[in-house]
Parts: C-alpha cells; structure tokens; sequence
C-alpha cells in the first residue's frame, strides 16, 4: 500500500498543507485538481525530486520519506515524459535496468515483452526524436516499468495525445496494471481520465485535500462547492433552510423563486441556515410545458416552468440555458437533452415554456 | 527593408574593419623573412609554450568551470548570486589588472609560502599558465553555463528514478546532452588563454625562449622595431585563433538535443 501521511511541501511562497490519502496495492488513485492546484508537487515528492517539510510516505510498509529517489524503486512518468534524446528506444527501455543492474542479464528479454505489450518492438532502433506522441508514451511507460517498479507514478502522461490515442493508452495502461500487478497514482485535471482509470480520487484545491475518496462517492457527493464546481456540477442555487422533518428539508430558493424538497442524511442543518443545491444538468428532468400529464398539474415544489434563452449542441443532445419564468433576476440554469434518453420532447427553441423538475435523488447540499 | 539595409550596412561595416586591419599586415610581410622567423628556435618554442600553457589552463579552467557552472546552473544556495557577479572579474577588470593582482598576492605571507614552498609562479612557465587560468576560468564557466542551462534538468530527475545516483544521472543524460556546448566552450577558454597578454605578462615578463608566449612575441618585436618579425606571430596567432574558432563554430552547427 501506498501511505501518505500529513504531508506538508513547501516550493518558494506556495505551499503544499498535510497530504493524506492511501492507495492499497494493485489500486489505481487520481491526484485531481485545477493547474497550480499543487497535485504535481505532491507527486514528484512522493518520487524523492523534492524534500517535504513535514509528514511521511510509505510504500510497502517502508518508510521513504528521506530516500533518494534511486533507493525508492518506484517508477515515474512526467508530463513531459523526458525521454533521453540522445539515445534509441531501447536505450531508453534498457536505461532504468542498467541503473539499477537487476536483471541486467535478462535485459532483452525484459525489453522485448514490454516493448510487445506496448507495441513498440518495430521501434526499438528508433531514435526518440523520429516518434510521434503516442509512441513517446508508450516508450515513455516502458522505461518506467522495465525496472521492474511496482508503483507507477503518472503526471498528466496523456494529456498531449488526441482524444482516440488518449483512449487507447487509457486501455492499456489498465491492461498492463492487471498484468504487472501495478499500484498507479495518476495526476490528472481530465476527469474522463480519473473516471476510466482511477478507482479512488483525491480532489486538491490550493496545496490542500478537499475531498477524497471512492471516485463514485466523490462525484455524486461532492463535499463543497468548490468541488462540486472542479468535477462539473453546472447548477448551484444558493438557498436558505426554512422546515427540517425527517431527514427531508424544505428550502427556499430565490434565484429560481421556488421551494425545493431535499433528501439530506447527517448534516448538521437548522432552520435559517445558508446552504447551496446542487445538480448535475443531466438530472434535470425537461417537459414541453404543453404536453404536460394531469398529475404534473399538481403542485410539486421540485418543479418550475422556464423559458429556453439559448441552445447549444453537444455531442449526445444538447444543453439549455433556461430561466425561470417567475424570476425576478436574469439568473439562468442548465439542463441536458440526451439523444441517449428516451424522448421527452420532440423539438426545443428559444423562447419555448418547459416544465423542468429537480428530481430530489439527484439534488445535494453542499457547504460553501 | 530600410532596418534590413542598415543592418546589414553595419555588418559590412564591421567586416571591413577587421579585414582592412588584417590585411594591413601584408603591407609588411615578407615571405622570406616569414619562414625564417617561423622556423626559428626561438619562434618554435613560443609556439610550443603557448600551446602547452594554453591547452594546461584550458584543462584546468574546464576542470573548476563544469562544476562550478553545475551548481549555478542547476542548484539555489547561499551566495549564488555573489559567485555568479564574480564570474564577471576577467571580463570587467583589465588582463594587466589582473596581473598586477597576483603580483600583490605573491608579496602576501600566503602568496610568498606558496612562493617558496609549493610552487615558483612569477617570471616562469607556471606563472603563464596561472595567468592565463585566472583570465579565462570565470568566462568558462560563464560558457559552460550557458550550455547547461539548454538541458532541462528534467531528465536527470528522470535518470534517477530510474536508479542513477547524482553522478550517474549527470554523467549518462546531462553531460552528452551538452558535450557540443562544452567542447566548444572548452576550443573558445582556449583560444582566449593562447591570446592572453595582460596578466601573462605582468605574472611572468618578458624573458625570450622562457616566458615568450606569442602574444609576449608580438609585444618583444614591436619593442626593438622588428615589424616584418612580429608580422610573422601575429600571423601564426590569427591562424591558430581562426583555426580554433571555426572549428568551434561547426561544433556549434551541428544538431543539437535539447
């Protein structure tokens, strides 16, 4: 397992505050976060480049706090990736086992599996600079993994590539993960990436953790709003808390001149409290206000008629910028259309009345 | 396209100017007296010691410069920025200046324990390649530098996760990365020692076929009026100088890594 424990950095005027996050064995974990966030130091301390102040990192139950990075045996891949200009493919492979003189006899036979599992064998005699982005990267991962390291560290390695070899490499990067029975951690701001192959997410803010956890737990339930904002929560309502009963809250919404029914477990919420609402804008549920059922007349506080101000396509339906019909103020929200789900309406314009409802599954308070 | 004239007006300008003061020697050349001085004894050996000297305080400069430009280029410490500025001494202060300072640190308890136990520096050999070390080990490291600093320090940080020590990962990324820019600040250290008058003088005089470098050689002609003699070394230094230079320069051209 992988321990990080308080970990405090300092580089010039920023500083990197009381780190904690574990990744168990075989694990994949995402460092995520806004550039500067500090994510990037965090890893590349983990990897001996830089001294922490205060706190521990643990791997395997060692402690490498004060290693140098060629004691740590752990294997690293920077954004730039750094391959060694001056040398071939398998130089750079070949570079890590040489170092470290483990298995240096059985060097080609090491070179030569990873260079196939990562479909680089026709390179080997390549000179770095005659490679495209994607073959950097995979020559890039096997110069990390031929040492024989069973921790991957990975600074944002496919940030570079298009979308269709991002994918590609995503996939195989989990393929050798099964295969080499490798302990990732990953920095990345992609959350498509995080999502595909992190199991456990740590979400950093300023040099700080402002969530971690279950990647599932931290999307659905971001902590605040800050959060809720990096992993793409489009609706924050700011609200006041007017009724409590039974884990259920009524609140009062005046930017959309509603009240909405929430779920909420465990907060520490009293009447008069300042809370925010959040929901993601495929959640919403949107209706032509015409072609409403009889048992939507009925009052639900989850519900507002809005006009359509823009439309936007997006890959899978499009996205509308509404505002509330009865608003007092130009505030507008967003609500997805997907292609994917089954039709609710048929055609949407400008100025079109819908009926858009806040289911109160999807609807989640956050602190500030 | 007026800028582009002017600048190249300039250029020509400066051409001119060395050209018409190179070619101004031929007006005293004569190509007897030319074999006859360089193929003199005394000729041979200020060729030879300025060679040796230069090439000895070229591979001692080079050997303080690569470390010294090592940890400016690559590390924060105390003091960075004072050695950095003192890098500059050869440059702002005159060669004879230089000298001189030598000349006073020799009279030094120091300078004269050294003097009398370790090593005889003023009016000798060892005296010209001191000198000359002290002129040109600041400008090398300056050079040295500057190819360094082309070299992301990123992949020795690379190497040594990959289990190079400190050394190990200088030595196999950094160092052939910018053995261009090494080996041609190393050819310019020591075309700028073989040239090297002010100080040399000053430290180790004027004494033929002992501290006769060919700069020294020049001055010693002029003095006693012999213009077709010192023609001669000025001749043999521009070709040495041209002949290094250029060599530096198609080093230089070649591709570079980083």
């Amino acid at each position: 397992m992988l321990n990080i424990d308080n970990l405090c950095i300092r580089a010039g005027s920023f500083e990197v505050k009381q780190i904690r996050f574990s990744v168990p064995e075989g694990g994949c974990h995402a460092l995520v976060g806004a550039t500067g966030s500090g994510k990037t130091l965090v890893l590349e301390t983990i990897a001996g480049l830089r001294k922490t102040q205060s706190g521990n990192i643990y791997w395997l139950g060692r402690d490498i706090t004060f290693l140098p990075p060629e004691q740590r045996k752990l294997a690293y891949v920077p954004q730039d990736l750094a391959l060694f200009p001056h040398m071939t493919v398998r130089e750079n492979i070949e570079y890590g086992l040489r170092m470290q003189k483990n298995n240096f006899s059985n060097k080609n036979a090491i070179i030569d599996k990873l260079a196939h599992a990562l479909g680089i064998s026709h390179l080997l005699d390549r000179s770095i600079q005659n490679l495209s982005g994607g073959e950097r990267q995979r020559t890039a991962l096997a110069r990390a993994l031929a040492p024989g390291s069973k921790l991957l560290l990975l600074d944002e390695p496919f940030s570079a590539l298009h979308e269709a070899m991002r994918k590609e490499l995503w996939l195989l990067l989990k393929t050798l993960q099964q295969e080499y029975g490798i302990t990732i951690l990953i920095v990345t701001h992609d959350m498509e990436e995080a999502f595909f192959l992190a199991d456990t997410v740590t979400f950093i803010a300023r040099g700080s953790v402002i969530q971690s956890g279950d990647k599932q737990q931290v999307y659905l339930c971001p902590k605040n709003v800050e959060t809720a904002k990096f992993f793409g929560v489009q609706n924050l309502f700011p609200a006041e808390v007017i009724k409590l009963a039974e884990n259920k809250a009524e609140l009062s919404c005046p930017c959309l001149s509603m009240k909405l029914q929430v779920d909420y477990y465990g907060l520490g919420l009293h009447e008069g409290n300042s809370v925010t609402v959040g929901i993601r804008s495929e959640d919403m549920v949107v209706k032509a206000e015409s072609g409403m059922d009889a048992s939507s007349d009925q009052p639900d506080a989850n519900q507002i008629v809005c006009a359509v101000k823009h439309i936007y396509p997006k890959r899978t339906g499009q996205v509308l910028l509404l505002q509330p019909d009865n608003a007092t103020t130009d505030f507008l929200f967003e609500a997805d259309i997907s292609t994917e789900q089954p039709a609710s309406i048929s055609e949407v314009f400008v100025g079109q009345k819908l009926r858009v409802t806040l289911p109160k599954e999807h609807l989640f308070l956050l602190s500030d | 396209m007026k800028l582009k004239n002017f600048c190249i007006a300039a250029a020509s300008t400066t051409f001119l100017l060395y050209f018409v003061l190179t070619m101004s020697l031929t007006y005293f050349f004569s190509g007897a007296r030319f074999w006859e001085v360089l193929l003199s004894g005394r000729m041979l050996y200020s060729i030879q010691l300025s060679i040796l000297a230069a090439t000895v305080s070229m591979g001692l400069a080079m050997l303080l410069a690569v470390p010294t430009a090592y940890a400016l280029s690559r590390y924060e410490f105390f003091g960075k920025t004072l050695i950095d500025t003192v890098l500059e001494l050869p440059m702002i202060v005159s060669p004879a200046a230089i000298g001189a300072m030598l000349l006073i640190f020799f009279n030094t308890p120091l300078g004269e324990w050294i003097q009398n136990n370790v090593q005889q520096f003023v009016f000798t050999v060892y005296g010209i390649v001191l000198a000359q070390f002290i002129t040109v080990v600041g400008v090398a490291a300056r050079m040295v530098k500057a190819a360094l600093d082309e070299i992301p320090p990123r992949y020795e940080a690379v190497a040594r996760t990959l289990g190079a020590s400190s050394f190990a990962a200088f030595r196999t990324t950094t160092l052939p990365l910018c053995r261009r820019g090494i080996f041609a600040a190393a050819i310019l250290t020591w075309s700028k020692a073989i040239g090297e008058f002010g100080a040399t003088i000053t430290v180790a005089g004027t004494m033929a076929m002992r501290t006769e470098t060919l700069p020294i050689a020049v001055y010693m002609r002029l003095a006693i009026s012999d213009i077709e003699g010192a023609v001669v070394s000025i001749i043999i230094l521009l070709f040495i100088g041209f002949s290094v230079l250029f060599a530096a320069r198609l080093i230089a051209k070649r591709r570079t890594y980083a």
